[in-house]
């Protein structure tokens, strides 16, 4: 099937984003590169759910989309007053 | 015989894939934090974005009854939408929150909120 070869560079791109997330000197730095990949990661969940036709994998993007932009806007109220939830 | 939403399908795919190499590299890069902003957009709009528009046209052809393929295409459709709309509102308050909070601009050239802040 000729939609398992476009896994390779998402997978590639993934890993790169993986060394910033390690290597960040900076929290925000890590932040992003958290939530670059976890977007990525909804488009290879979806590519794999239409290549095995396991339609459980698209409920599992949906809520990995929701909670990390819940978890960005979490962590930039944490940096910005060092507190959450006023 | 290949039809016309296949191929299409494929070329949003590898446009898909080259975008979010390309956005991986400048994010592993580029020198200081808000100039890997750029990138992270590249990889996320270009690398996310476009392939799950291809996979929505690509799943209309997938050999299954009319009702898988209608749930993995509005799927699709849902999880981009729901990446463009809510990935710029991130950006924006992780770029404001780490120049809040001290992150170094490091060759810095110009920095107007910096002068308007203080």
């Amino acid at each position: 099937m000729m939609l398992a070869y476009f896994a390779i560079p998402l997978v590639a791109a993934i890993l790169m984003l993986m060394y910033r997330a390690v290597a960040g000197p900076t929290i925000p730095d890590r932040v992003l590169a958290i939530d670059a990949s976890t977007s990525l990661l909804c488009a290879l969940m979806v590519l794999f759910a239409i290549m095995y036709g396991v339609y459980l994998l698209l409920v599992v993007a949906v809520a990995l989309a929701l909670l990390s932009y819940i978890g960005t806007l979490v962590l930039a109220k944490y940096l910005e007053g060092r507190s959450v939830g006023e | 015989m290949i039809g016309i939403a296949t191929l299409l399908a494929y070329a949003l795919l590898a446009i898909g894939g080259f975008c979010a190499v390309v956005g991986a590299i400048g994010l592993m890069r580029f020198p200081n934090y808000f100039v890997r902003l750029h990138a992270a957009t590249v990889a996320v709009i270009g690398g996310s974005v476009i392939p799950l528009l291809g996979l929505a046209i690509y799943s209309l052809s997938i050999p299954a009854g009319w009702d898988e393929r209608a749930l993995y295409f509005s799927n699709a459709l849902i999880i981009a939408a729901l990446i463009v709309l809510t990935s710029p509102v991130g950006t924006h308050a992780m770029a404001r929150a780490a120049h809040r909070a001290g992150v170094p601009v490091e060759p810095k050239v110009c920095d107007k909120l910096e002068e308007a802040s203080r």
